[in-house]
């Protein structure tokens, strides 16, 4: 897991902790079922307060990323979960959205751009 | 005991000047016996080092050190008991070595007068009264201006005293009511007085200072 | 128990000064930043919670025990750091060593030594002849080889130079991780210690005119800079210590007030000294203008 911290970030420094973990759990860097490092401990890492990281897990938790497990500690959530498929889905339409966009800008048409998403899935 | 540990932190101070003084007391004192000037030099020497290094951690303490001596864990009681402790210790020591110049003194064949016994323990209670009085002082002025008191302090208390004596005996003299040889006649059994109404004066200063500093910041 | 720190409508008068009624609590496990420019009462107030001061009125517990009840076990609770050495000058690491074995029960003679080698503090040298740097760590070293639960520190990163600041904040964090002990600063620039700061205290003239969680506070205001003809009427009444110069302005908003900004202004979120120097500028101007 890594976290950068920047001070001239337009992002509160929670969210900032909060949307690098998120990053990371969607693309994978992060496994489902690995156990987060406690509140406690990821503060004294990178050098914030206490509020400042309970806030990002508190976030993360009722965004539905993790959950907290007595006496295990914050825990990712498994990628089948609805809610993490649904973000996936989100990420998804988004890469698509911007290609067909493309393909369209240069006329491509629809059954060249399945091709290459093809080509590109059997790679 | 609590108050021995803060006396400790006295003594661990004023230990290199206590090594000092003794150090040249000695040399003194052996100077003074052998040389056959008596012995009365060397117990006023003693003396006035004996309230000098009674009251050195009075002198010594700066404002600053509140963020370590007094976050010890002790109540103020241990506090001053133990700072009474230290005027204590000093004045034994002193007295020690007094007695110990008095039989190097014969050893070396000299005769020490019989009178002597008398004037040395009327000087003990002098010391432990002004001893008292001096630490009386100094935990009225609080360690915030002792610093700034303590120069006309050293000055003013002996003169004050030397003059009182002196003026003590002229009354006694001029006063005929007064038997001055009942008091010579009598010398043990006064300096024997002397000194337990001294040791009590020194045992409820002792009260009277913690009181003083209940009250007080910077304690 | 949650809170570790009570301090309950402490008053202390002096000729010239008072602090007044001073009340609030620090929670087990976080770091208090207690701020203020000089003279407005964080050594007071500090001196009396390490009761080195009597209060006139007013109660202080540290995890439920006062002064009055327990001065023994109360002042083994705390660790000091002040703003400037407070050994006696010419006691050594090994006369230190001696009076805190002495004295404190659980004073850890094996971890004390760790830290005098660690950090190269020289055994017999008197204190006097320690740099700034090497007082600041002996006390360190004092207050961390034995078990306290509140760490005080008045004043004590004044001063220092980068390297040992990060030094001190990675031993803060280290001390408040089992979320057990709780630590407690003053300081009069909090930038040395803002980032690792929960609540923040400021107070003025003797008095506390702010207690909020750091980030909450950073939340609360937003900092906005324009030219000089963008300055409105609606945003003049709303600014916070408002600064004016012949290029620009300079004020300080409540989030809340967002909306009176538009595209012309910068907006940045500002850091705690910018917010306590707003609000100073603002009481000044009040009080100027209330004649």
């Amino acid at each position: 897991m890594n976290i950068l911290i920047s001070n001239q970030s337009e992002l509160p420094i929670y969210a900032q902790i909060k949307e690098q973990i998120k990053e990371q759990i969607l693309n994978g860097q992060i496994e489902e079922g690995k156990v987060l490092p406690s509140i406690r401990k990821l503060a004294k890492e990178i050098g914030v307060s206490v509020i400042t990281t309970t806030r990002a897990y508190n976030d993360l938790e009722e965004e539905g990323y993790i959950t907290s497990i007595q006496g295990k500690g914050s825990v990712v959530l498994s990628k089948n979960n609805e809610f993490l498929k649904e973000q996936y889905l989100i990420r998804i339409e988004g890469g698509m959205t911007t290609a067909v966009e493309t393909a369209k800008r240069i006329n491509m048409s629809e059954e060249e751009l399945g091709r290459l998403l093809q080509r590109i899935w059997n790679e | 005991m609590k108050a021995f540990k803060f006396c400790k932190i006295d003594l661990l101070r004023s230990r290199a000047v206590i090594a000092l003084t003794t150090l040249i007391m000695i040399v003194f004192a052996t100077y003074f016996i052998v040389d056959e000037e008596g012995l009365g030099f060397v117990a006023g020497y003693l003396a006035v080092i004996t309230v000098v290094i009674s009251i050195l951690p009075f002198n010594l303490e700066q404002r600053y050190e509140s963020g370590f001596i007094d976050m010890l864990p002790g109540t103020i009681s241990q506090r001053v008991y133990g700072r009474y402790l230290y005027a204590f210790l000093i004045m034994v020591l002193c007295s020690l070595l007094g007695v110990a110049s008095m039989i190097l003194f014969t050893c070396l064949g000299n005769k020490v007068e019989g009178y002597f016994g008398a004037i040395y323990l009327g000087m003990v209670s002098i010391v432990l009264f002004v001893v008292t009085i001096e630490y009386i002082i100094f935990y009225a002025v609080g360690k915030t201006k002792t610093q700034k008191v303590l120069p006309i302090l050293q000055i003013m208390l002996p003169m004050l005293i030397f003059l009182g004596s002196a003026r003590l005996g002229e009354y006694l003299e001029s006063n005929a009511n007064i038997d001055i040889t009942w008091l010579v006649d009598n010398k043990y059994m006064v300096s024997v007085a002397a000194f337990f109404v001294s040791v009590l004066i020194f045992l409820a200063s002792i009260k009277i200072s913690t009181q003083i500093c209940k009250r007080r910041d910077y304690a | 128990m949650n809170n570790l720190l009570e301090v309950k409508g402490v008053t202390k008068t002096y000729q010239s000064f008072e602090l007044q009624n001073i009340s609030f609590t620090l929670p087990r496990g976080f770091i208090m930043g207690y701020v203020g420019r000089n003279g407005a009462g964080k050594t007071t107030t500090l001196n009396l919670i390490t009761r080195i001061c009597n209060p006139n009125k007013g109660s202080i517990s540290i995890n439920g025990i006062t002064y009055e009840k327990d001065p023994i076990a109360y002042k083994e609770q705390i660790g000091f750091i002040g703003d400037e050495s407070y050994f006696p000058s010419d006691f050594t690491v090994k006369t230190i060593r001696i009076v805190m074995k002495d004295q404190y029960q659980s004073f850890d003679e094996t971890k004390f030594n760790q830290f005098i080698k660690e950090w190269n503090l020289p055994e017999k040298k008197k204190i006097d002849t320690f740099s700034r740097g090497m007082k600041v760590k002996l006390m360190f070293a004092c207050a961390l080889s034995r078990e306290t639960s509140l760490l005080i520190l008045d004043e004590a990163t004044n001063g220092l130079d980068p390297m040992m600041r990060e030094e001190i904040l990675d031993l803060l964090q280290n001390y408040i991780e089992d979320g057990k002990r709780s630590i407690l600063f003053s300081t009069h620039m909090l930038s040395d210690l803002e980032q690792i700061a929960d609540y923040i205290i400021f107070i003025e003239d003797g008095k506390i005119i702010l207690d909020d969680s750091k980030d909450d506070l950073l939340e609360s205001y937003i900092e906005v800079k324009g030219k000089k003809e963008d300055l409105t009427r609606a945003i003049e009444k709303k600014a916070i210590g408002l600064t004016k110069n012949a290029y620009g302005f300079e004020a300080l908003l409540s989030s809340e007030d967002a909306e009176l900004v538009n595209k012309n202004f910068v907006v940045e979120r500002p850091t705690i000294d910018k917010i306590m120097l707003h609000i100073l500028k603002n009481k000044e101007v009040t009080y100027y203008e209330s004649f």
